[in-house]
């Protein structure tokens, strides 16, 4: 356990609200990130993450002891999107990507990021889930498997699947 | 080509090299991917989420939640007035005689030996169980997921 995950732990015996804060400078970044890659849309994610913080709350109790508070915080982002989809009643399959939600770093300026950025917004929604979580948050094949619930060997074909496809609309792009 | 080995070698080599390729290929764009960000969360963002959770944590959080306290109130009330308008029901065809003697149709007995029907009691706790779900946003939802076809 981390020394960060000690002290939100630490705060959530106490029953403090303060625990609140401390999740969101540790975590927050990488969960709007995530939920912003699922759900394609700045205003929906920042609606998604804001629920997932009330859900938070409400489930505070569950969340003591949790070893890899991480992915703990993770599986119920990726849960509360997709209650939004059911929500709205929309299929995770026609989600249209309309936004950029990949950034350059400051030494990566001469990237095609926004061609880059549409290709992974191209890629179907599981596809895209994989690559996240595998590329930004450096997942094992193993734990991502654990996250969503799948077998190894389906997140690892779904990734390269997905690397594939991209790779085929940059090319596409740069003819 | 003798002994039969330089096809398969051959093979091998064509299926390594595209192999290759296609792993440097894949590389390049997880390179690229890596060398840049997912966006982060507004600055206006936090304070608007936290002072929403806040306002919810100083909320209670009951013992057992009331959605469940209902549904096995609900649960129990249906098992419990289902078996006993069974038990009528039995009883009614054991001791029916009308006033004459003859034994008289199965709706007749039924407003003689109890005057109204008994409400329909499992339909009734049926209609509670329904009105919960239906006031009920989460309930709601699993009834949409289950009925929707794109789930």
């Amino acid at each position: 356990m981390t020394a960060i995950d000690t002290g939100i732990q630490k705060s959530l015996s106490d029953d403090d609200p303060q625990t609140l804060d401390l999740i969101y400078d540790a975590y927050g970044d990488l969960i709007f990130g995530y939920i912003n890659c699922l759900v394609c849309s700045r205003q929906d994610a920042e609606d998604c993450f804001q629920n997932l913080f009330i859900r938070i709350v409400n489930k505070r109790h569950l969340l003591k002891g949790k070893e890899n508070l991480k992915a703990y915080l993770m599986t119920m982002a990726r849960n509360e999107v997709m209650e939004f989809f059911r929500k709205k009643k929309r299929s995770i399959d026609t989600v249209d990507c309309d936004e950029t939600f990949i950034v350059a770093t400051d030494d990566a300026d001469t990237l095609p990021v926004e061609e880059l950025s549409r290709a992974l917004a191209s890629l179907p929604l599981k596809q895209r889930d994989i690559i996240f979580l595998k590329v930004y948050q450096q997942m094992t094949f193993k734990e991502i498997s654990k996250h969503i619930g799948i077998s190894e060997n389906t997140v690892a074909s779904r990734y390269r699947y997905g690397l594939k496809k991209m790779k085929q609309l940059m090319l596409q792009v740069q003819s | 080509m003798l002994n039969g080995t330089k096809p398969v070698n051959s093979n091998r080599d064509l299926r390594s090299k595209v192999l290759a390729t296609a792993a440097s290929s894949w590389n390049d764009i997880e390179e690229s991917l890596s060398n840049c960000l997912p966006p982060t969360a507004p600055r206006e963002l936090r304070e608007a989420t936290l002072d929403r959770a806040r306002q919810e944590w100083k909320q209670p959080i009951p013992f057992l939640p009331l959605r469940w306290l209902l549904a096995t109130a609900a649960s129990l009330a249906f098992a419990f007035t289902g078996a006993w308008y069974e038990s009528a029901q039995n009883q009614k065809f054991q001791v029916a005689p009308n006033s004459l003697g003859a034994p008289t149709s199965a709706r007749e007995d039924r407003y003689q030996d109890f005057g109204t029907p008994p409400l329909l009691a499992p339909e009734a706790s049926l209609l509670v169980v329904g009105g919960y779900m239906s006031t009920n946003n989460k309930s709601n939802n699993t009834i949409t997921w289950l009925t929707s076809r794109n789930r």
